[in-house]
This record gives C-alpha cells, structure tokens and sequence, in this order.
C-alpha cells in the first residue's frame, strides 16, 4: 500500500483511539444527569415495575403458569387469581415485550420456574415492533449476559447501543449491579410482590378518538415465537396464544387480523378474547388497551375458565 | 444500501482499503472494482434494478458509439432520439404512468364521464430521475461533440453506476466524471481528510437535522385543520430545514466520499438559505439539477437570447418541468409554477444576477437591508415548500390558509414542544456552522483545518458524539430517493 495510504488509515486509527474514549467520557457525563434523554434511556425501577419483578422471579419458581407478553400480561393477568384458582402463577410480561424480548427472558428464567404452561399474551402490535422500548426496559433493570449482548448487536440501534455501554461502564466503575428500593405504588399503579403482576384500580377509560390503523407484521418476531414454541416443546411445557382483551374502540381501530390469526393458530392453541369476552369499555379498562382491575377480574375468570377447558384436552 | 446504515458503514472502509490496496494497478482494474463495489451498493435495494440501469448503460453506450462512428447528421440526430425516447419513455413509464392514468380519469370525471382507472403497481426504481439525467447528459454531449464517447464500456459504466452519487445526485455531467474514469486518481490525504470532514457535516445534517424535523413535520402536516398559524408556520419552517439537511446533508455524503477515492464531484449547494433573492436561491439550491435544465433545456429553447416573452415563456417551462421532475403530483407542478412567478420580477427588472458575491462578504454579520431580504427570500421559499410537502393541492392551499390565520396564530397546538425547542437549536447550530463558512464549499472546510490537531479532533468526536446521542433512531431514507 501507498505510504501515503498507510499514514492516514494509521492517522483515522488514532483519531479512533482518541475519540472512542472521548465518546464514552461525554456518554458517562451525560448519563449521570440526563439518564433518559435523546439516545439514552437508563430507567431502572421506573415505569411498569421491570426492576422488582425481576428481583422476584428469582425466587418465584417452580409454578405452575408462566406469563410472557406485553403489558397487556402484566397488566392483565393477576396471580393472585390462578392461585384462587389452585395454580401458582408468575407474570413475566413487560412493556412493549416482543416475542424477541419474551425469547431472551425464557432463556433466562424458564430453567429456574420450571412451569407446566407458558401462556404467551400476544398483541397484534407486538408483532410490529422493532423491540427497542422493551430492550432498553430489561437492559436496565437486569444484569447484561451474552443473550442481552446478542440482541444489541441483532437491533442496532443507537438508543440501545448507548444504553449497553452506558449500563455496562457505569456497574463496571459503580461496583455490580445496582440495587434500590422500587416503591410498589406509583402514579396509580400497585405493583403485587412476588407475581409480576402490575394492578390498577380505581381507574376508568374516558373515550378518546382512536385513529385506525394498519399493522406490518415482522418475520424476526414469528421466528421468535418459533423458537420459543420450540424450547418449550423441548421442556415438555405446553403453551397457549392469547390475545387480551383491549377496549373496542382500540380493536375497531385495526379490524379483524386474519393473517395474525392463522399465524397463531397453526402455531398453538390460540385464544382472542376480543371475540369472546364482552367488556365494556369505560367501566373495565383505564386507557384504550389497558384493564383496570375490575376488567382482569372479568377477564381473568373467563381465562381460567377457558384454561380448565384446554387443560382437559390432550396436548397437541 | 443507504448512507446513514451499519451496511454504509462496513461497506465504505472496506471498498476504500480494497481500492487503493488491490485495485490501483490499473485503470481498468479500478474501474472493474468501481462498477462491481456500485452494483453491489445499488442492488442491495432490490437487485431487479440493476437491469435497469445495465439496459440504461448498454443503450447509451451504443448510442455514444454511434455517434462516433456516424457522420451523417439526420443519423446522428435519429440516435440521440433513439437514447432521449427510450431514456425518458423509462422514466415517464415507472414515475408517471399512473399520475397521467389518474390525471386522465380525474379529466374525463370533472366533465361528467367515469371512466375506470387502470393503474399500475408499479415500484419506483430508486435514484432513475438521476441516472437518467446523467446518461441522457453523456449522449446530447456527445451529439454536440463536446466530448468524446466513453473510451470503454466498463469505464463508462462506472461512470453511470459510481455509488456515492448514483441515487441522489450529484447530477454529473459527462464532462466533468467521464474523464475522471480515464485515468488513475493519486492519492491526496488532504483532499481525503477533508472529504471525511465533508461526511461528517453532512451525517449531521441528515440525522440529527432533517430526521427530528421530518417528526415534527410529519405530525404537524397530517392535520393541519388542528393547528394554529404559528405551528403551521413552525411546521412550514421544519419542512425548510428537513429538506435541506436531508437533500444537502446527502450530497456532503456523496461529494465527500467521492474525495476518498480522488473524484471530484460537482458543487450541489452552496448555503442557499442565506440568499437575497429567489434568484441567487436557484443558483445555489440543488445546483447539478438547475445547471442541467439550464444546459439541456433553457438554452436550447432560446434562453435568454430571444426577446422578453421567449425569456418569460422559457422560465416557466424550465421551473414547471423542474417541478414535475420532483414527482408525479400536481403539487410539484404547482411548486415549480410559483418557483417561476417569484423568479418573474427580477427577471422583468433585469435583477436576476445581482447577487453573484457571497452575501456580507468580507464581514461578520449582513446589514440590514442584507438580513432583511435573507428572511423576506426565505419566507417565500417557505410558502412554496408547502406545496412541495403536501398530499395534494387542496391541503397545501389550506395549510396556507391557516397560516394566515392571525386570530389564533400564537396558540399553542404542538404537544411536542420540548422537542420542536431542541431541534430549533440544532437548526440555530447548522445556520451558524454555515454561515460562517459561506464562503467555504462545507461548513467544516478551512476554519476548523487551520487549527491545531488537538482541538480539530476533539471538534471531530463531539461532532461525533452529536450525532450519536441526538440522530433520530431507526434507518430513516432520503427524501430525494422518491425522486
């Protein structure tokens, strides 16, 4: 090669080398006083209790059902009612958690919670995200592993990137992972210790105007749900599809999904309650897609209800 | 494969090591590896478009060898037919094809008769407006002698395919790149470091700039009825700057990439929002594309030779047809329509080249009168962007309308304020940058070169870090690939 060439791939080397740790310096410095601003998005025990249900679920095995989805799960499916109903139950589910993320959270903690059923909540939406939000959720509040370090690399992403390097430095120079007192109640909701489970009561979806639209479905997220079908299968765990029940004015919004469905249903048992389950929405939900407790109190019989059912039948 | 993507990313080092390590011993070694390192890049979109631009590049080689080759002038004529009817009846047919479908059905409808619609599905191969007005370049010079056909096919297919600036322009002339393929460049680390710094102005343009003003665009031009004046005018301010930073942020992309391998690619915009008039904005905004429609259109209708109603006549074809070629919609038509009336008073007062001087040249800051006509020339431009970013006419002329709009123009009705605040001071940082180096061909030429190394590369990775922690993320495509 040219000498000239050489000294100036060698001269960029350098600048590399001066500029990574600058980045870095600049990074530290600005997590430390602005954690979740621009691409950066370090909050650990905030919103949806992710930090205290993964302190929990290290302790919470065997059981006998294991919940994984979106917040739709840990929002909709209460353990407290399946131990009512003589299971004991974990609610795995966080937000915006895509079958990829759902897929990263099993290899953890399947082994350890040993359930009999898996049942994955599975939202249209979720279907169509790019995983990032429910990333940067288990990115901060648990440990980073090789899966964790996977999926970076999978999402590319700057907001991911700069958080991973961002929580890897800051437990590296800040002595392990942190530990901190989530409080259980905070802007309405009640985190349920021991269950995952997210409660909200008191609360009431006041109508506001849906705007429809259309969902592209991604490969990567079936793919995910193949493996996770896959693995469970290799575990002897059965698994069931179920599609929470969300407000009518949010469902009208997208319409009927009959690609979605016959994905799921030649996957696994698959259950819409949308289709069953007649709620109303201002009295059983406190947003456009979310239950209130009232509304899991309703859903939540009909599901193990309907879970009774499926038990009975051998295993497909 | 886009520029602002990990792919871009891995590509680049790798094609620039492989070039001047393995590839240099030879020019048609060098052009072989362009023109396999271009297909690459182009087909990483959707291979099926290479055939396109293979079949492209075959017909006007031909056709510039015949041109050689032929004496005869009605034959020589009858070729550069052959290449402008196949070249534009391609174009017409991917980009237009419907539009026209669609315009007739609306015709047919207005007077009473429904007709059905028979549109097509077709895909609209990325960058064809581009590639086409380059190849088309090559055969009309060539007809007219003013250069000679390609030397060889795979130089002159290199030249059509060369990936920094195939699908969004520079707008080459043959002239100018053609003979670039013909001979080994030397390498110039100057040239090559500030081709990087070029880059490197230009990711921030598009990621940090354009892309957070597309959000606030986005949101605000999709219900325009919601909105007060003063957002609407803010939204209209947006577009201004997304579609600068986008297009002009590509083409510091393009320009300074083309630097690392020693070509020197055509000057595209030269900070056309600090301009006095609608005329120097024309001769500073996409500037491959004007000088093209100059060369290629206005001056063979007569130009300026004529009388005043030639003049007249040929300014309007030249802005309306530049329209069109933006898209197939009548708003672009309309945007080259209005282009075209601002343009008419100075060209009527004989004022269309008296801004040909940097404005404030030799000072810090404009007068007055100087900062007055800035704004006044950038309040018109960003009237006429309305109509570039709206669905159809209807929304741009209401748009306009609620602009306008004085009783409830300070109120607030943008949710995302925090936001829009933070992108105006990334706007407020693009504007300074370039201000001061207005007279330079990028914001990051020769102010910061003349520094001492430590302080340039400590601009560099803050510039660096910019972008990383403020670029909107996800891969977000160019506006002008539509196009």
């Amino acid at each position: 090669m040219n000498p000239e060439i050489a000294r100036f791939v060698r001269r960029l080397g350098a600048f590399g080398l001066m500029a990574i740790p600058v980045y870095l310096l600049l990074l530290m410095l600005w997590g430390r006083f602005a954690p979740a601003i621009a691409n950066l998005n370090y909050r650990i025990a905030s919103y949806g209790h992710m930090y205290s249900r993964l302190r929990d679920v290290r302790t919470a095995g065997p059981v006998d059902v294991l919940i994984a989805g979106s917040s739709h799960a840990y929002r909709g499916f209460d353990p407290r009612l399946f131990e009512a109903h003589g299971l004991k139950a974990f609610n795995l589910g966080s937000s915006a958690q895509t079958p990829r993320q759902t897929e990263l959270l099993l290899d953890r903690y399947l082994d350890e919670l040993q359930p009999q059923w898996l049942i994955l909540e599975v939202y249209p939406a979720s279907y169509t995200l790019d995983g990032v939000e429910s990333t940067l959720d288990v990115l901060a509040n648990d440990p980073i592993d090789a899966g964790m370090r996977r999926l970076v690399w999978e999402l590319s992403n700057a907001k991911v990137w700069n958080t991973h390097i961002y929580a890897t430095l800051s437990r590296t120079l800040g002595g392990g992972f942190p530990k901190v007192q989530e409080p259980a109640e905070r802007d309405g909701d009640r985190y349920i210790a021991g269950t995952g489970y997210v409660e909200r009561a008191g609360y009431y979806y006041r109508f506001d105007p849906v705007v429809s639209r259309r969902w592209t479905y991604r490969d990567q997220a079936y793919a995910a749900l193949d493996r996770i079908l896959e693995k469970a299968r290799a575990r002897d765990i059965r698994v069931w599809l179920v599609e929470a029940p969300i407000t009518r004015a949010m469902y009208d919004s997208y319409g009927p999904q009959p690609e979605f469905v016959r994905q799921m249903q030649q996957r696994a048992p698959f259950t819409d309650f949308n289709g069953t389950l007649s709620l109303n929405d201002s009295l059983h939900f406190y947003d456009s897609d979310h239950l209130n407790q009232d509304g899991v109190i309703a859903f939540n019989a009909a599901l193990l209800s309907a879970f009774d059912t499926l038990r009975a039948e051998p295993m497909r | 494969m886009l520029f602002n993507s990990i792919d871009f990313a891995l590509f680049l080092p790798l094609v620039f090591l492989l070039y001047w390590g393995v590839f240099q011993k030879s020019v048609k070694a060098r052009n072989g590896f362009l023109l396999v390192v271009s297909y690459v890049f182009y087909g990483w979109w959707d291979w099926r478009f290479l055939l396109l631009i293979a079949f492209s590049t075959l017909l006007d080689y031909w056709v510039g060898l015949k041109l050689r080759d032929q004496e005869d002038e009605r034959m020589r004529k009858t070729f550069l037919y052959i290449s402008l009817v196949v070249n534009l009846g391609l174009l017409g047919f991917f980009k237009y094809y419907n539009f026209f479908v669609d315009s007739f059905v609306d015709a047919f409808r207005f007077f009473g008769h429904e007709i059905p619609s028979r549109g097509l599905d077709i895909v609209l191969p990325v960058g064809i407006s581009f590639y086409t007005f380059q190849t088309l370049s090559y055969s009309i010079d060539v007809y007219r002698r003013k250069l000679s056909p390609a030397p060889d096919f795979v130089a002159f297919a290199a030249y059509v395919t060369y990936f920094p600036q195939l699908v969004a322009g520079p707008i080459e002339r043959a002239t100018n790149l053609l003979p670039q393929f013909s001979h080994l460049a030397r390498f110039d680390k100057s040239k090559a470091a500030d081709g990087l710094r070029q880059m490197l102005w230009g990711f921030f343009k598009k990621m940090v700039v354009a892309d957070h003003c597309a959000e606030h665009v986005n949101l605000i031009f999709s219900d325009p009825s919601a909105h007060s004046g003063g957002t609407l005018w803010l939204g209209a301010l947006f577009f201004a700057f997304q579609i600068y930073g986008d297009f002009s942020g590509y083409s510091d992309i393009a320009i300074g990439s083309s630097r690392l391998f020693g070509f020197d690619l055509m000057r595209n915009f030269a900070f056309p929002y600090f301009s006095r008039d609608m005329a120097e904005f024309w001769r500073r905004w996409h500037i491959s594309l004007s000088t093209w429609f100059r060369d290629y259109l206005y001056i063979p209708l007569g130009g300026s030779q004529g009388g005043l109603g030639m003049k007249v006549r040929n300014t309007f074809i030249i802005f309306v047809v530049s329209g069109f070629w933006h898209g197939a919609n009548w708003t672009f038509v309309f945007w080259g329509f209005l282009n075209a009336l601002y343009f008419m008073p100075l060209l009527l007062l004989g004022a269309n080249r008296n801004h040909l001087e940097i404005v404030a040249k030799g000072r810090w800051f404009p007068s007055l009168r100087e900062f007055l006509s800035i704004s006044a020339t950038f309040a018109l431009t960003l009237l006429a962007w309305v109509f570039f970013r709206a669905a159809d006419l209807a929304q741009a002329f209401d748009y306009i309308g609620g602009m306008f709009q004085w009783n409830r123009f300070a109120e607030l009705t943008y949710a995302n304020g925090i936001g829009a605040a933070l992108t105006l001071i990334w706007i407020a940082y693009l504007l300074t940058m370039e201000w001061f180096a207005r007279d330079r061909q990028h914001a990051l030429e020769g102010f910061w070169a003349q520094r001492s190394r430590g302080l340039r590369w400590s601009f560099y990775a803050v510039q660096i870090f910019i972008i990383g922690m403020f670029h909107q993320t996800g891969e977000t495509p160019f506006i002008y690939f539509q196009f």
